[in-house]
């Protein structure tokens, strides 16, 4: 072949790699460029719409509590309060669990308490036998909902809540809840505090019966 | 073999020219591919993505529907009230008619006619036929409307009370503020509640 013809090829193919990559780049660029504009745009618009939802759901809270003069968070925060504070009389597993938990409502609101006599009774022993191990009884929590009924100032408010929990023997018998039949307690109660000073009283309670 | 190996080493030597050329000509051609697949990668999102910036436009253009939402709270809740105190009403006057040991008069049945009509319109479902208050001398009272959860579906609260102002029972329900009713009805008693239970007939 002539060297000549060759060194052609060879330049020719250098100019088409040299004129590609040019190409192709700026192509790639254009194209990388016209899609991150995009995505930022939408980046930035969904950024708007969260705050503006952030403070439509600031504006429509005020609203209701202006309405209403019930504050929502105060709400919310007061039933996770009252999930911590009931929770332990309705999630036990043995007779020492529920013992200890007992004291501890005593020791909270007194043993003639309508929440203790009714949902914290004495666990009978008798010589080292107790109700609850006897029986093998166990308790778990499922919910509690909450009725703001008075507010008693800004940060005081009553409540009646229903708490709905399973009594159980075996672990295995929560994998089908839907088989155990729940019970229903009916609690009243009033918070009141700020927030970390924030506390439950004038609890009382009631055993629920259906219709 | 080796022959072989020295011949193509010699024929590469000999026309390096050429095969740089070749060799350029195959790149340009994959990078031409390469360059097409990367763009039209991009090209295929490009719709998706203004179609999602015109809907977040539009999201954001929206008018805030928040003052609207709490009227509309403000009504539903009225509503709920109001219709919770009928029911409240109606339930006492059947309760009523239920307690006397006289014969009723006519007026007395015309009247608990009406009041079984006010629950039958206001309540939903089996619950519109059970009474709820069993005992004509407590208080029965609509004790709250939660009325924060939302416009069409307010929890509300019924309690009992006996004379001595012990808890007799709860009236849980939902107002759906759309059928103007209450749903999902839950009556409870407590232990009290059910020691004076008196014949007021539904059950």
């Amino acid at each position: 072949m002539d060297k000549k013809f060759e060194y052609v090829i060879c330049g020719l193919g250098i100019v088409a790699l040299i004129v590609g990559v040019f190409i192709t780049s700026s192509r790639n660029n254009a194209a990388e460029e016209k899609y991150t504009a995009l995505a930022s745009e939408l980046r930035s618009l969904n950024n708007d719409i969260a705050i503006t939802q952030k403070n439509d759901a600031t504006k429509k809270q005020k609203l209701v509590q202006d309405a209403t003069g019930i504050s929502v968070d105060q709400v919310k925060e007061d039933a996770s309060l009252a999930e911590s504070f009931f929770k332990g009389a309705f999630t036990w597993t043995s007779g020492d669990e529920y013992n200890k938990n007992r004291e501890s409502y005593i020791e909270k609101l007194g043993k003639n308490n309508t929440f203790v006599e009714t949902y914290m009774q004495d666990n009978t022993t008798v010589d080292d036998y107790n109700k609850v191990d006897v029986f093998n009884l166990k308790s778990q929590w499922d919910t509690i909902t909450m009725y703001p009924v008075k507010k008693i100032n800004d940060s005081s408010y009553e409540y009646i809540a229903v708490v709905t929990f399973y009594l159980y023997k075996s672990s295995s018998d929560l994998d089908s809840k839907n088989k155990l039949t729940p019970s229903q307690a009916i609690i009243s109660f009033r918070a009141d505090g700020d927030d970390d000073a924030r506390v439950i009283s004038n609890v009382s309670a009631w055993s629920g019966f259906d219709s | 073999m080796k022959e072989k190996f020295e011949d193509i080493v010699d024929f590469c030597i000999d026309h390096y020219p050429s095969i740089i050329g070749v060799i350029a000509i195959i790149a340009t051609g994959v990078l031409a591919v390469t360059s097409a697949s990367t763009v039209a990668g991009y090209e295929v999102q490009l719709p998706e993505l203004r179609k999602s910036i015109d809907d977040a436009k539009t999201e954001l253009n929206k008018e805030s529907t928040v003052e609207d939402d709490v009227e509309a709270m403000k009504v539903s809740t009225i509503n709920a009230r109001d219709i919770g105190n009928e029911v409240v009403k109606a339930q006492m006057v059947v309760a009523d008619s239920y307690a006397t040991h006289e014969t009723p008069s006519e007026d007395d049945i015309a009247k608990a006619e009406e009041a079984l009509k006010v629950i039958a319109k206001n309540v939903e479902g089996e619950a519109r036929s059970n009474m709820w208050l069993r005992n004509s001398e407590w208080t029965f009272e609509l004790k709250s409307v939660v009325n924060y959860t939302g416009v069409t579906s307010m929890p509300v609260i019924f309690t009992m009370t006996t004379t001595n102002g012990q808890l007799a029972g709860l009236v849980r329900a939902v107002y759906d503020s759309e059928a103007e009713q209450f749903k999902d009805v839950k009556v409870q008693y407590t232990a009290i509640g059910r020691e004076e239970f008196s014949d007021v007939g539904g059950n």
